[in-house]
């Protein structure tokens, strides 16, 4: 059961959860509350597959999925920031939407409900080398996962670069300290907002193609079950480091991994199914704790 | 980032406020956090440093080296605006001195040609008659007792340090004092707001525990008007009514077991509410609709309505207009009259002087001196407010 | 990330300008794909309203809504996001059908009670997790309950897998046997999808009523969600009120799955009660976490519902044309800013000049 393919099961299972984390760690540093990754990755699995299906391109695919994921941003963007709603309800009613719709469109435009299966649909192609697969433990960990995969830990790791090495980055982690500070020495908060948003956008998007394109090419009416809720609880775990998360996302990834897995054994899948969200909560319960022991010690006396 | 580092570390040289550009701001004590921030604005190219109540949290050593920073920035050719209540500084390290009270310019004079007595007495000087007709107080048994209060807020810094008082039953004990210096922190060690601290508290008798949450303490006779209305004060969100009946869930002319009478409490609220002269449009219109002085005296209506053996009002008049003002000390020595202990917490000297039988002066977390304010002038509390040892006892 | 809400109480009219708003989104979005609009929102009103049996319909979608609607607005009155109101509901009319399938001797005017009661334990047990993270733990309680959506609907699929499956099934569609004949309501008229179950429905609508407007309990909620720090200073104890306020939650949402099973299903099925939880949540958003504002919101989304239904049958327009709506329009009625970019401040100015135009002319012939 446990051989090192699990690793690279492991990295596929955490690539969107990361991606998403990673796009929604700028809004969470900046101060932002953008709910929507669920809704927004279900949307751009969903035209990703559209586009696939329509173009045979599996790039022009991806196009598609990050775009919608920077349209999801600009619309929450709108009703939060400049209509004043308040960023949880906004985020919540959008999910919902984006839901339906995703499940809408599937239906008027391709005339399905559940699924859309088809051999048009071009997914995004899987790199697989006969040297790299051949190198043990890193081959079996890096062999046979699309570019998004690499592209994910590389954005995560770039993002640790960015966020405390860049002054945008340092902007970034300003406005969400404190932005009234911020603004005394001349950053522009709703500006550096409005970008985080888009980045998160993007990423959320660019996740939902690889779980509808990365692996099998196909789009099932709420296929991200979840994940999107996931990756917002890694985010609050990585207390916004970037390191962290990736650190937390294998782990939920590992999760997964092993659900995939044991299902193959004799038992029940549904029990196994539980796993990822089990970790969840159960590093819920270990992490705020510790944070709670930590906070008693500070206020005695 | 190396360029960055390197060029804060030799501006900090330059300064004398070396710091470690690597390390966490959170993890810095608080005076080199402070230097921080200096070098922050010098950093970014300040002329002109406007510096807000700088030694609030310093040691003595650490305001030392603050003042000497100051003065080797002024060498340097930076100007430099010190908001400071305590004269002390005042007097070593400034060259001219503006007196700003109730938002006027009381004085301005150089500081070589000014004494400190002059000073303090342009920050409580004599102001519109705060004087309140009242009789002599005829203090009973102890109402409240406070002894040995240690208490250190969440970024460690002691805001209170061995403070003891004892407040008896028909005396206004007033505390008066300079904003920050820990009445905030006693009120909320007093009232069960905050529950980590040392020392103890009897209410008329009544031991009260670290634990005790409010609820206790209100029915141990506790009443508390607080210093910030909206957050603490009131619900805005909420009517007028519902902002009423707080505290008071266990009032038996309008609630019985599990239930509230809204049309009872309406009819306690409207007659309380008026003889407080609490103007209003409706009860059941938000609490935020309310002008501050109206809401003030709807909180004192409230706090009064309740009964307290011992009522802590804290800023009572802060943001209140002249006559609302007025009422509520009336309402306070007619409390007083009644047998009950008050504590006087304000900023406002003149209103501590005439309502107060008793006045402790606190000043960086203890109690520095306790005047009679029949027999002692604003000018002694005044210096003692402002870190002057003196006044008589 | 700031978890914290406070609902901001919604008024008439930006409540049914976002409606409008909404539809209107939802016109264009129909007519873009080539049907013609007027002719799939008729059907949508028709089958939402177009005859008895159709308003019956309307309301027994409602009836579930008054459930997690309840239990929705309470744990925002009382300062808590409950997330999980879907878990809980799965959870507890799990219980509830055990009980009605195994305890099929006992007679129905105890077996009805029982399965309720049982629901509502483990409904609110299930909200225990997310309520202890919050007050305990002092963390949010969003992505605890969330995941725990999840996991009970997975370990709810499992139980009846394994343990509870009706015969005759081979595990394909997850659902047990039939709860005990007496537990089984029966449609009010016959031919009609309306039961009892609505009266229930309204029972916990006048309870929420009643909690809010007459209890101390409400009371201590209602403070503690709007100003906790008031509430503490006055002696509430806000702690307490949370925890409460979940449990409370979590036991509505199983009642409402419970009732849903007894009045509709007769069974518990994988998946019964796809979104009950979110359009509880919707509603009670909708309501502005008001007993009356919820019930008038249960109706709304109950009548959009059976419309939705109405249209997938008799269109090809896809159902979920009401959840896009129904999402669109809670975005709206918290976007209240929108009337400035929308114009519907302009337009709402014209139309009431036009009737005002109107007046006087005939005032003038008369």
């Amino acid at each position: 059961m446990l051989d090192f393919g699990i690793l690279g099961v492991t990295m596929r299972m955490a690539t969107p959860i990361l991606l998403a984390g990673t796009g929604t760690l700028y809004n969470d540093r900046a101060g932002v509350t953008n709910i929507t990754l669920e809704g927004s990755m279900l949307l751009g699995g969903f035209f990703a597959v559209a586009c696939s299906f329509f173009t045979g391109s599996w790039g022009l695919a991806v196009l598609a999925g990050i775009a919608t994921g920077v349209a999801v941003s600009l619309v929450f963007y709108f009703l939060t920031s400049v209509c004043g709603g308040d960023e949880l309800v906004v985020g919540f009613s959008m999910n919902i939407l984006l839901d339906g719709l995703s499940i809408f469109l599937l239906k008027q435009i391709f005339h399905q409900s559940g699924s859309l299966v088809d051999e048009r649909i071009a997914g995004v192609p899987q790199i697989s080398s006969g040297m790299l697969g051949r190198i043990p433990i890193l081959g079996d960990l890096l062999d046979g996962q699309t570019w998004i995969v690499y592209f994910t830990f590389a954005f995560a790791l770039l993002t640790w670069v960015v966020l405390y090495r860049t002054p945008f980055g340092l902007k970034v982690l300003a406005c969400g300290e404190n932005p009234q500070a911020a603004v005394t020495v001349g950053v522009g908060v709703l500006k550096i907002r409005f970008l985080c948003n888009l980045i998160g956008g993007a990423a959320c998007g660019l996740a939902g193609v690889q779980i509808s394109l990365g692996f099998l090419s196909l789009f099932t009416q709420g296929m991200t079950v979840g994940r999107g809720f996931i990756a917002l609880g890694a985010v609050v775990f990585s207390k916004g480091n970037p390191l962290r998360l990736i650190a937390v996302t294998l782990f939920f990834g590992f999760a997964e991994a092993m659900s995939n897995r044991v299902q193959l054994m004799q038992l029940p899948s549904e029990l196994v199914l539980m796993l990822p969200y089990l970790a969840v909560v159960i590093l819920t319960f270990v992490r705020f704790d510790r944070l709670r022991k930590r906070t008693q010690k500070q206020e005695a006396c | 980032m190396e360029r960055a580092n390197k060029e804060v570390e030799k501006l900090g040289r330059e300064y004398g406020l070396p710091v470690d550009p690597k390390a966490f701001v959170k993890d810095l004590p608080v005076a080199m956090q402070q230097r921080v921030e200096i070098l922050k604005v010098l950093y970014l190219g300040a002329d002109i440093l406007i510096m807000d109540e700088p030694t609030a949290v310093l040691t003595p050593q650490e305001i030392q080296g603050l003042l000497n920073t100051l003065l080797l920035l002024k060498e340097k050719g930076k100007s430099i605006i010190l908001i400071t209540h305590k004269l002390r500084e005042l007097m070593s390290v400034t060259d001219d001195v503006t007196v700003l009270r109730g938002g006027v310019v009381t004085g301005v004079v150089k500081t070589s040609e000014a004494s400190e007595k002059r000073i303090a007495s342009m920050m409580v000087g004599k102001e519109i008659s705060f004087e309140v007709p009242k009789d002599a107080a005829k203090p009973g048994e102890e109402a409240l007792r406070a002894e040995h209060l240690y208490y250190r807020d969440k970024f460690g810094v002691t805001m209170l340090n061995d403070v003891s008082f004892t407040v008896r039953k028909g005396e206004i004990l007033g505390v008066a004092g300079v904003q920050g210096n820990g009445q905030t922190e006693l009120i909320e060690v007093l009232s069960g707001m905050a529950t980590r601290y040392r020392g103890r508290i009897v209410f008329g008798g009544r031991e009260i525990r670290q634990s005790d949450l409010p609820l206790k303490r209100r029915e141990a006779g506790l009443g508390h008007i607080p210093e910030d209305r909206q957050t603490m004060g009131a619900a805005l969100g909420a009517t007028l009514l519902e902002n009423f009946i707080m505290g008071g869930l266990s009032d038996p002319d309008y609630t019985s077991p599990g239930m509230i009478s809204y049309s009872k409490a309406a009819a306690v609220a409207k007659r309380q509410y008026e003889n407080f002269d609490v103007k209003y449009a409706s009860l059941e219109e938000p609490a935020g609709a309310l002008s501050g002085g109206n809401l003030q005296k709807a909180i004192v209506a409230r706090e009064i309505y309740r009964n307290p053996q011992i009522l802590i009002a804290a800023q009572p008049s802060r943001g209140v207009d002249i006559g609302a003002t007025m009422f509520i000390h009336e309402q306070l020595i007619k409390l007083r009259d009644a047998g009950k202990g008050i504590l006087l917490v304000s900023s406002e000297l003149g209103e501590i002087m005439s309502l107060s039988d008793r006045v402790i002066v606190m000043y960086n977390g203890t109690i520095v001196g306790e005047v009679d304010p029949e027999n002692s002038s604003e000018e002694e509390v005044g210096l003692m407010m402002a870190g002057m040892k003196g006044g008589r006892s | 990330m700031n978890f914290e809400f406070r609902q901001k109480p919604i008024n008439l009219r930006t409540a049914l300008a976002a409606i409008f708003i909404g539809t209107l989104i939802g016109f264009i979005m129909v007519a873009l794909f080539g049907y013609n609009p007027v002719e799939v929102f008729a059907t949508l009103l028709k089958g939402a309203f177009g005859s008895t049996k159709n308003i019956a319909t309307s309301l027994r979608w409602a009836t579930p809504l008054m459930f997690t609607g309840v239990a929705a607005a309470l744990s925002f009155r009382g300062g808590m996001f409950n997330f999980g109101i879907d878990g809980q509901l799965y959870f507890g009319s799990l219980a509830a059908t055990i009980v009605g399938v195994t305890l099929t001797g006992v007679p129905g005017v105890i077996l009805i009670p029982m399965m309720m009661l049982t629901s509502m334990a483990c409904g609110a047990a299930w909200a225990f997790v997310p309520a202890f993270v919050r007050v305990k733990l002092n963390g949010s309680e969003i992505v605890p309950a969330l995941m725990m959506n999840y996991v009970a609907i997975h370990l709810t699929d499992y139980v009846v897998h394994y343990h509870f499956l009706a015969s005759g099934t081979n595990g394909d569609s997850l659902k047990t046997e039939r709860i005990a004949e007496q537990a089984q309501f029966s449609p009010l008229i016959s031919g009609y999808q309306l039961t009892g179950a609505i009266f229930i429905g309204l029972f916990v609508v006048l309870a929420f009523w009643w909690l809010m407007k007459k209890s101390k309990l409400g009371y201590g909620i209602s403070m503690s969600g709007m100003n906790p720090t008031f509430a503490r200073y006055g002696g509430i104890q806000v702690d307490r009120m949370r925890i409460l306020v979940m449990l409370l939650s979590g036991a509505l949402a199983g009642l409402g799955g419970a009732v849903e099973i007894m009045s509709m299903r007769w069974r518990f099925e994988s998946g019964f009660a796809p979104s009950f939880g979110n359009d509880g949540i919707l509603t009670a958003l909708l309501g502005s976490s008001t007993p009356l504002g919820t019930l008038i919101g249960a109706m709304f989304m109950g009548a959009l519902k059976a419309g939705s239904l109405a249209v997938e049958r008799y269109t090809d327009v896809s159902r979920s044309l009401a959840t896009v709506i129904q999402g669109l329009i809670i975005c709206f009625v918290s976007a209240r800013l929108i009337s400035r970019y929308i114009g519907f401040d302009k337009i709402a100015e014209k139309l009431s000049a036009v009737f005002r135009f109107n007046r006087k002319a005939g005032e003038k012939d008369a």
